[in-house]
């Protein structure tokens, strides 16, 4: 597990945003540092309100309203992001960025036909004529498994189904050949079968075009099968960070263990109720010292409660940001 | 503590007293719906204490101070028969207010019944029903209202009766259609199969969610009826002398511009502010009771 | 397409039969007719005269199917106000007034309402939002339009003696008749569109086209406009006959010509032959905008399709 900066696609750099509302900030992120590199698939986990998403916004410079990217940098292809003029985010978003949304039913235009959405991107970021970029289309359409999609294409959005509209999304989001791609919760609005189909694909195609992948989902198990690291988001701040292989099997932060342990085991013994962690998870619209985790941790002490716990290694790559991390491996603690 | 913990919001069922408790306070934080409905409300005060307020009796003429200009005596002047135009103008809010929240009164009586009934009953009654609508609607409310008037003659009583007859189509629609919309949704559903109480479901369920689109529709149907009472007013239709209205004020007044301009100005300043005021707190309430809308 | 039009049209027309029915009736329940309305009542000899002249001594019903079948032979009979000419000739006299006012006022108040809602929510949260919205959305709607016309008179005609006051004659006739009638539905229309433009344009496929780079001018046509304007067609032809209904009010301060003054006095005299031709043409111009309304609908928005029809 060397760090190959060489390889180094994007990497977020103490990012900070934060949402001024009427009478208090919520600071959604506070000092985040991911790096992703070409090919590989980063799983961001979080509860709602951990500002995963944000984060992804963030890439692109889409943090909705009234919502500010505060500080930080994110640097991609040798340039911070945050600092280029809009003329040139757009050009890198669609065409060195994708992203692929989490609810596909209205992510379309409903008045304009499938083959619209691609001609318009097509023609955009690969300067291609219209006739290629309906044959482009095709291919597109058919790597993502539509069925027939010269006539597929011809029809507007809402005679798809779910399913058939996220493959589009991906094919869209891919359209243009990005290098990064953000999956915010793809499969999260789609049945279980189809979410199983979209994931293969997904793998699929980030493998086949080496792509840096983020895939942003609140569902471990997702992250387990299809992803090769893991970063875990808790208050706006990394927790953890690891391989996928580490994060299950040797988490070093309460949370994380804590997540885990909530998962709920087939073959359990039947007294055993459901287990949750206790609490809610804070919106933080105060920047005090301290683990944000403190209040619902059962490892709490003093010192957590006073000081930041920074992200420090406990081993080969594998951080985390605790004062007391764990050492027990999974099995051990869940059994 | 290190950070705030909030708890987790919406819940898809609503309670009846935190919902108004929530409303209420959008409601309020809307700056210009606020003072709007304080301003609605004063001119309704004014119109229910109207014989208390008004510094001369409704019909107090005086011949030798015709089209005066203010004065100690008549604070904003007097109309072309000597009248106190002070007076003439809260007695003019009175009848206003009683057409303008008169009429949707007895629209909302007689449609929302219907408009529920025939949710409730389906079938037949609600296909008659469907059908009533579309023949009501076919000649607009006014033309309609016009008719019965010029045929069962003029004056505030018919007035109000026949704006607010003819005003029951908008009601009828609206409660059907909230109807319809409730009761397929998944908490009566859900309340329906934890085995609550019809009545219980009713009012502490539907109702609260129903109430609030019908209360905006009320609202908003004021400054409309203003319009058209004045309107009628205007055309020698409604009400009649000595019955003091703003809308007759002003078809009064267009003779003697050169000479008194207060006499037409004062209708119509209190036409707008009235006008002006429901509209906006129509809307602040639409907005504080579904806060999805824009 | 077409069965579905001569279906919706076969409905409008039973509605209408039954709409002429109870209008008939109610013309006739009230006491007093058409001739008692004179200073001196006339001898009995008279009237009864008078009244087997229009058909007025006849059963009820039967009175209904004579005017239901001169009204299929095109014929919908005399005024008793004015025994010279017909109903058809007092109508088409005025009707063409009513119209040309009624339609560019339509016209000014549609397209300029559009235009001011959708700049304004594109601009949302500007200063220019914030003008365009105090003043045409809030002032459109203060004031009825015959006060706002009132005022206009006072300051253009009476004072300035720029344009005339009334009356029905030169070109200039139309202006401040336009004008204040137009003020109250361009406000509505400016409010309407300025809400389905901000709800587009906070929805997820405009975002999502953002996120693929298009241009601000593209999405703006056809992410934004393109969807928030469709809703604005169930609005748009349905009001139609009410705005019309406006211009009575329209007529009675400008002193035109045109339908506007027959509604008062018809329905004040007893007229009801042109009662009943007034009212036709209110419920047949009102649901054939219904219908047109929807139909334009299907045709624009892709997402609703009468059944049977392939793209």
């Amino acid at each position: 597990m060397t760090s190959d900066t060489a390889s180094d696609l994007l990497k977020i750099h103490d990012l900070h945003v934060s949402f001024p509302l009427e009478r208090s900030t919520v600071y959604a992120v506070q000092g985040l540092d991911i790096t992703l590199k070409a090919g590989e698939r980063l799983g961001v986990v979080g509860e709602s309100g951990s500002g995963k998403s944000i984060t992804a916004q963030s890439v692109l410079r889409m943090v909705p309203e009234p919502g500010k990217i505060t500080s930080g940098q994110i640097v991609y292809d040798g340039t911070d992001l945050l600092a280029q003029p809009e003329s040139r985010m757009r050009r890198i978003r669609g065409g060195q960025i994708g992203l692929i949304p989490q609810n596909p039913l209205t992510s379309l235009n409903p008045v304009i036909t499938i083959e619209s959405h691609f001609v318009e991107v097509l023609t955009l970021h690969l300067a291609m004529t219209k006739r290629e970029a309906v044959v482009r289309t095709v291919e597109l359409l058919r790597s993502v498994g539509i069925p027939d999609p010269a006539t597929r294409m011809k029809e507007y959005p809402h005679r798809l189904s779910g399913g058939q509209r996220q493959r589009v999304m991906i094919a869209l989001s891919l359209a243009c050949e990005p290098r990064v791609l953000i999956a915010d919760e793809p499969t999260t609005a789609l049945d279980v079968t189809i979410q199983a189909q979209i994931l293969e694909l997904f793998d699929d195609l980030v493998v086949r075009n080496n792509i840096g992948a983020f895939l942003i989902t609140h569902n471990l198990g997702i992250v387990a099968g299809h992803c090769d690291r893991v970063v875990v988001m808790y208050a706006g701040r990394i927790m953890e960070s690891a391989t996928v292989d580490e994060l299950f099997e040797l988490p070093a932060h309460p949370y994380t263990l804590g997540l885990l342990r909530c998962v709920p085991r087939l073959h359990a013994t039947r007294t055993r109720s459901f287990h949750a962690i206790p609490g809610l998870p804070p919106r933080v619209t105060q920047l005090t010292a301290g683990c944000p985790f403190a209040p619902r941790c059962d490892r709490v002490t003093e010192q957590c409660h006073n000081e930041t716990p920074p992200l420090v290694d406990v081993g080969g790559g594998h951080t985390a940001a605790c004062w007391h991390p764990v050492t027990l491996t999974a099995k051990e603690v869940v059994a | 503590m290190t950070a705030v913990t909030v708890p987790v919001p919406v819940t898809e069922r609503r309670s009846s007293s935190s919902f108004w408790h929530a409303a209420w306070y959008r409601y309020r934080r809307n700056k210009l719906a606020l003072v709007s409905g304080v301003i609605a409300v004063l001119i309704l005060v004014v119109g229910i204490f109207a014989p208390i307020l008004a510094p001369y009796s409704d019909s107090a003429t005086n011949l030798n101070a015709v089209l005066a200009g203010p004065s100690a005596h008549y604070l904003l002047g007097t109309d072309q028969l000597g009248r106190d135009l002070l007076t003439r103008a809260i007695y003019g809010d009175r009848t206003s207010m009683t057409v303008a929240i008169g009429a949707p009164l007895i629209g909302a009586i007689i449609g929302l019944p219907v408009g529920i009934l025939s949710g409730w009953f389906g079938g037949k009654t609600d296909f008659v029903s469907l059908r009533a609508f579309e023949v009501f609607t076919m000649v607009p409310q006014i033309l309609m209202a016009l008719l019965l008037i010029s045929l069962f003659g003029s004056g505030l009583g018919k007035l109000v009766l026949f704006l607010g007859i003819t005003a029951w189509v908008g009601f009828a629609r609206l409660a059907r259609a909230q109807y319809i919309a409730l009761r397929d949704r998944d908490f009566v559903q859900a309340a329906r199969a934890l085995g609550v109480p019809t009545r219980r479901i009713v009012f502490i369920h539907v109702l609260p969610n129903a109430v609030g689109p019908m209360i905006v529709y009320f609202v908003q149907q004021i400054p409309a009826t203003i319009f058209t009472a004045a309107g009628f007013s205007f055309l020698g239709l409604g009400v009649q002398d000595p019955l003091a209205d703003w809308g007759k004020m002003i078809n009064d007044g267009e003779q003697y511009l050169q000479v008194d301009l207060m006499v037409a100005l004062l209708p119509i300043i209190c036409i707008a502010l009235a006008t002006l005021s429901f509209s906006f707190a129509g809307d602040g309430l639409r907005d504080a009771l579904d806060p999805t809308s824009r | 397409m077409l069965a579905y039009l001569g279906q919706r049209f076969l409905t409008l027309l039973l509605v209408m039969l039954v709409l002429t029915m109870v209008i008939f009736g109610l013309m006739h329940a009230v006491p007093g007719g058409p001739f008692n309305m004179t200073q001196q009542p006339l001898p009995p000899a008279a009237m009864a005269n008078i009244m087997r002249k229009y058909g007025l001594s006849e059963p009820l019903w039967r009175q209904y199917l004579n005017w239901l079948w001169a009204l299929l032979h095109g014929d919908l009979g005399i005024p008793f106000e004015d025994p010279t000419t017909t109903v058809t000739g007092l109508i088409a006299h005025a009707w063409p007034i009513t119209l040309i006012v009624g339609g560019i006022t339509i016209g000014v108040s549609y397209i300029g309402g559009l235009i001011v809602g959708c700049v304004s929510a594109l601009r949302h949260n500007t200063w220019i939002d914030w003008l365009l919205t105090s003043v045409v959305s809030t002032a459109g709607v203060a004031l009825p339009s015959y006060v706002v016309g009132f005022l206009l008179i006072t300051v253009f005609a009476v004072k300035l003696g720029w344009l005339p006051a009334g009356g029905w004659g030169s070109p200039e006739d139309v202006i401040l008749p336009v004008i204040a009638f137009a003020l109250y539905p361009m406000a509505l229309m400016a409010r309407y569109t300025r809400a389905s433009t901000l709800e587009v344009t906070y929805s997820d496929y405009v975002r999502m086209g953002r996120a693929r780079g298009l241009s601000d001018r593209r999405i703006t046509t056809r992410y934004i406009l393109r969807t928030s304007l469709i809703p604005l067609i169930t609005i748009m032809g349905p009001n139609i006959p009410n705005i019309l209904t406006g211009s009575i009010f329209i007529e009675a301060t400008f002193a035109l010509p045109g339908l506007g003054q027959y509604f008062t006095t018809a329905s004040l005299q007893r007229d009801y032959p042109l009662i009943m031709a007034l009212v036709l043409i209110v419920a047949a111009l009102w649901g054939t905008c219904y219908i047109l309304s929807d139909v334009a609908y299907t045709l624009v928005d892709p997402r609703v399709r009468i059944e049977g029809l392939s793209r």
